[in-house]
């Protein structure tokens, strides 16, 4: 036993901690640590198998109670809250509860089924095309008020609002390609209001009813000058805080013109863009809705909360996909475009990063022009994995010994990274082209991709709010759109989407999406990627919150939240 | 005479018994056995990171997305992750990223650390007080942020992540270094270098030099460990190294983080190497310390 020194004593004098002490107790306590945690993980690990989950939610035959305080851990944050400014997810999850758009897809409670997409009066009452669908009229409700908020105090909503709204929209903004479309309106009385298109669109309800298309208060515009700070609308809520990055707490306008609704009093979100904090809120009851993308996931938190509500979500579409650089070489040729599709396994994405849950990918709803999600084989030839097919067209398209090319993208959710790095891998493996991949912050991403300022190839999207058929083809794909990401320039696109709109019949017009649909496989003008159907996943004390195609309650689909009401 | 050779030996140094710092090393690491602890760790860790294609059961890079997920087993001891590649493979591989991060971030940061402090402490005067105003500055911001900083406005790579993980330590070693300078140029070997008409640069690589090495050491271990951790740091915020390059913090941050309730194997697997390089460095830092220190060594 060695004598003690003198620093020995005044360290056990003072009980002070030195560097080495404390590395030495970090060492041992660390390796204790690391067992204890092994263990559980070995606990953990063996995951029950996915139960079956419903796709639809019926509404509540009960009759709704009033009051109580609806929260939710939200993912998104809104950039800016000008409408006109961004269609970001993070300022639609309320904005439509803020305010409301001349039309509407149905609510979840009064819909048929998740598909359901007929158009309802919103602040519309109804309306009416000229027979070249060139002129819309809309016949606005009456008794409709702005909320009770200075400077408009619930002054009565009138067409000349309508008509302003539209005309701001189109002078600029990102909604501006749908709003230069109308080329006048005018208002006849106070509560008609009267569109004319430069060309027929017989789509171009739908384009109002999309979650974006809302209506905004001219006073506030004119008094600020832009929709920064404020934002009013006709809508069930009323914005009472939004504190960028932590919180928007929407409280009930008394005033709404669908009397008795709606019945939540307070909608609160909380910014929480991390996934394991917005998962300890849900499992805690601090949040009453989730989004959980796999089913093991479901059955992790099902261990925990037995008695949640799930509903089995189904994508109609992938937002996501591999876009090319096809304005220039290689990418420019077709038969570089179909190599590299075959050369990805897009099943087998599905079936391990999905674990099954998800769809092989393609751009335009399904429900728009067949009854059944497709399958992969469904996607056509060049949709298949096959790789020695194409290597050999590769080969011939010039490329032999394959080249190297970029990716970049944000990581939106996880599983991205396992998919980016998985066709990275096919293509090195199947067609020698080496993928040199960059992982970016979302603005820089953002920018860099929608501005079209790259080279290569981006995991890259087409904007999630859309609903309407004339969106996701016309503007998505059409060669003169500022909303084609994918840089299509295809005149058969061009053609077969502009005949879209002037097509009245649905059944002619499910003929023609479906040629749009076929050509653009065949030419794989946009890439898509497989993505995950999810599931949303409520606090058993919800009712009617159930999810529609293409809208979300917990995202664009937030309106449905109107009728929503807590049962305790 | 014997008067005489008493009076003259009182003016004498008093017999040093001159220990060479490896054997002074070796000493310490066998006194003390957390030393030869981190000595074994550091070796491992070198053995593993040079060995990697050896060692490692698979190619760290191959995917097999049917067995994604997998916990430990005999088949893969630390499980797979996300796209079914073997964690063991990755983690041994990862050795490389964060080695070579340590070596060439500590090795720029300490040479230029070094050479700067090396001619503001021998110089001094206005060199030394602008040269060093400029490392106050830069020490002023923390050095994860500034290495942000860096990263952001180059390119999220591990090369960028290197040369920025340098210039946080240069601020650092310089001051260290130029303290050691000053102390040094005091010394009677020193001025008597200078009185015999030694040239400048002579004095500084031949006398100075060899007397500052032993602190530039030891920060240099230390920095080692802050070296991989700023880097897997960086590899979390998704500005160090890319995928699919298998790298501790990307892996942590990638499929660590997002996996942790369903697998939390990815996490605890690369934690686990980040925090043993790191204490290991550190450690080692110590030992380096407790050898070389005069102080130190005084106390026994």
């Amino acid at each position: 036993m060695p004598a003690d020194t003198p620093r020995r004593i005044a360290v056990r004098k003072h009980k002070h901690v030195n560097r080495r002490d404390f590395l030495r107790r970090v060492g041992w306590g660390g390796v204790g640590a690391t067992a204890l945690v092994a263990g559980a993980g070995q606990a953990r690990a063996a995951a029950p198998a996915a139960a079956t989950y419903p796709d639809w939610i019926p509404a509540s035959p009960k009759p709704p109670k009033r009051g109580g305080v609806l929260t939710r851990a939200s993912a998104w944050d809104p950039p800016v809250i000008d409408p006109r400014l961004t269609q970001s997810v993070g300022l639609f999850q309320f904005a439509g509860l803020t305010s409301n758009r001349l039309v509407r897809h149905p609510f979840s409670d009064e819909a048929a089924g998740p598909s359901d997409l007929t158009l309802k009066g919103d602040l519309a009452e109804s309306w009416t095309a000229s027979p070249d669908h060139r002129v819309w009229t809309f016949k606005l409700r009456q008794g409709v008020r702005w909320q009770n908020v200075p400077p408009l105090n619930g002054r009565d909503l009138v067409a000349a609002d309508v008509k302003y709204c539209f005309e701001a929209y189109a002078r600029e903004g990102v909604q501006a390609f749908t709003f230069q479309e109308i080329e006048g309106m005018e208002t006849p009385d106070k509560y008609t209001l009267r569109v004319h298109l430069h060309t027929s669109n017989v789509l171009f309800p739908q384009n109002l009813a999309e979650p974006v298309a809302v209506i905004f208060a001219r006073e506030v515009l004119e008094e600020d000058g832009d929709l920064k700070k404020r934002m009013l609308g006709t809508g069930p809520y009323i914005l009472k805080e939004h504190t960028r990055k932590v919180r928007v707490v929407l409280q009930r306008n008394p005033d709404y013109f669908d009397k008795g609704r709606p019945y939540v009093d307070e909608y609160v979100i909380l910014s929480t863009p991390d996934a394991a904090t917005r998962l300890a809120a849900f499992r805690t009851g601090q949040s009453d809705i989730i989004w959980l993308a796999s089913p093991s996931e479901v059955e992790t938190v099902r261990k925990t909360n037995p008695a949640i509500v799930v509903q089995s979500y189904h994508n109609t579409l992938a937002p996501f996909g591999l876009a090319l650089a096809q304005d220039r070489p290689p990418f420019n040729d077709v038969r570089v475009r179909r190599a590299v599709s075959m050369a990805i396994d897009r099943q087998r994405q599905v079936d391990t990063v999905y674990e099954g849950h998800g769809i092989a990918g393609w751009g335009v709803p399904y429900i728009y022009y067949r009854d059944k999600a497709p399958t992969v084989k469904d996607l056509g030839p060049w949709w298949q994995y096959r790789p020695e097919e194409a290597k050999r067209l590769l080969a011939e398209a010039g490329h032999p010994r394959g080249f190297e090319t970029t990716l970049f993208y944000y990581e939106y959710f996880p599983q991205m990274t396992s998919q980016v790095q998985l066709v990275q891998q096919e293509l090195k493996k199947n067609l020698n082209i080496d993928v040199k991949i960059t992982k970016l912050d979302y603005t820089t991403y953002y920018g860099r991709y929608v501005e079209g300022k790259w080279d290569g190839m981006s995991w890259g999207f087409q904007s999630g709010h859309a609903v309407g058929l004339d969106e996701r083809t016309y503007h998505y794909m059409h060669s003169k759109s500022t909303k084609n990401f994918f840089r299509v320039n295809d005149p058969v696109i061009d053609e077969l989407t502009t005949k879209l709109r002037r097509t009245p019949d649905r059944a002619e017009q499910r003929a023609l999406t479906r040629k749009i649909v076929d050509r653009e496989f065949d030419q794989v003008l946009r890439m898509w990627m497989p993505y995950d159907n999810g599931f949303l996943v409520f606090q058993p004390h919800m009712r009617n919150v159930a999810a529609g195609a293409l809208r979300r309650t917990d995202g664009y689909g937030s309106p449905t939240i109107t009728r929503s009401w807590i049962d305790k | 005479m014997a008067i005489a050779t008493a009076r003259v030996s009182a003016f004498e140094e008093p017999p040093v018994r001159t220990v060479r710092r490896g054997a002074a090393l070796w000493a310490v690491i066998r006194r003390k056995p957390l030393g030869l602890t981190s000595a074994a760790v550091l070796v491992l860790f070198v053995l593993t990171a040079v060995f990697a294609d050896v060692l490692a059961p698979y190619d760290p890079l191959a995917t097999q997305p049917e067995i994604r997920l997998s916990p430990p087993s005999q088949s893969h001891l630390f499980g797979t992750d996300d796209i079914g590649r073997d964690v063991l493979s990755r983690v041994v591989h990862g050795s490389r990223i964060s080695l070579w991060v340590g070596l060439l971030a500590v090795g720029i940061g300490t040479g230029a650390g070094m050479i700067i402090g090396l001619l503001c402490g021998y110089c001094e005067g206005r060199l030394d007080l602008l040269v060093q105003r400029l490392m106050d500055a830069i020490q002023a911001i923390p050095g994860l942020i500034l290495a942000l900083a860096i990263v952001s406005v180059l390119k999220p790579s591990t090369t960028n992540a290197m040369l920025a993980i340098a210039i946080v330590i240069i601020p650092g070693n310089s001051r260290i270094v130029r303290g050691a300078v000053l102390s040094a140029k005091q010394n009677r070997y020193v001025e008597a270098a200078q009185a015999i008409g030694c040239r400048h640069p002579r004095i500084i690589t031949s006398h100075i030099l060899p007397n500052v090495t032993a602190p530039i050491l030891i920060i240099a271990s230390i920095w080692f460990g802050n070296a991989i951790l700023i880097e897997a740091t960086l590899s979390f915020l998704g500005l160090g190294t890319q995928p699919p390059t298998p790298s501790w913090g990307l892996m942590l941050s990638s499929t660590g983080r997002a996996f942790m309730e369903q697998a939390p194997w990815l996490a605890i697997f690369p934690g686990l190497a980040i925090s043993l390089a790191v204490l290991g460095f550190n450690l080692f830092g110590d030992t380096l310390r407790d050898a070389w220190d005069p102080k130190l060594r005084r106390q026994g």
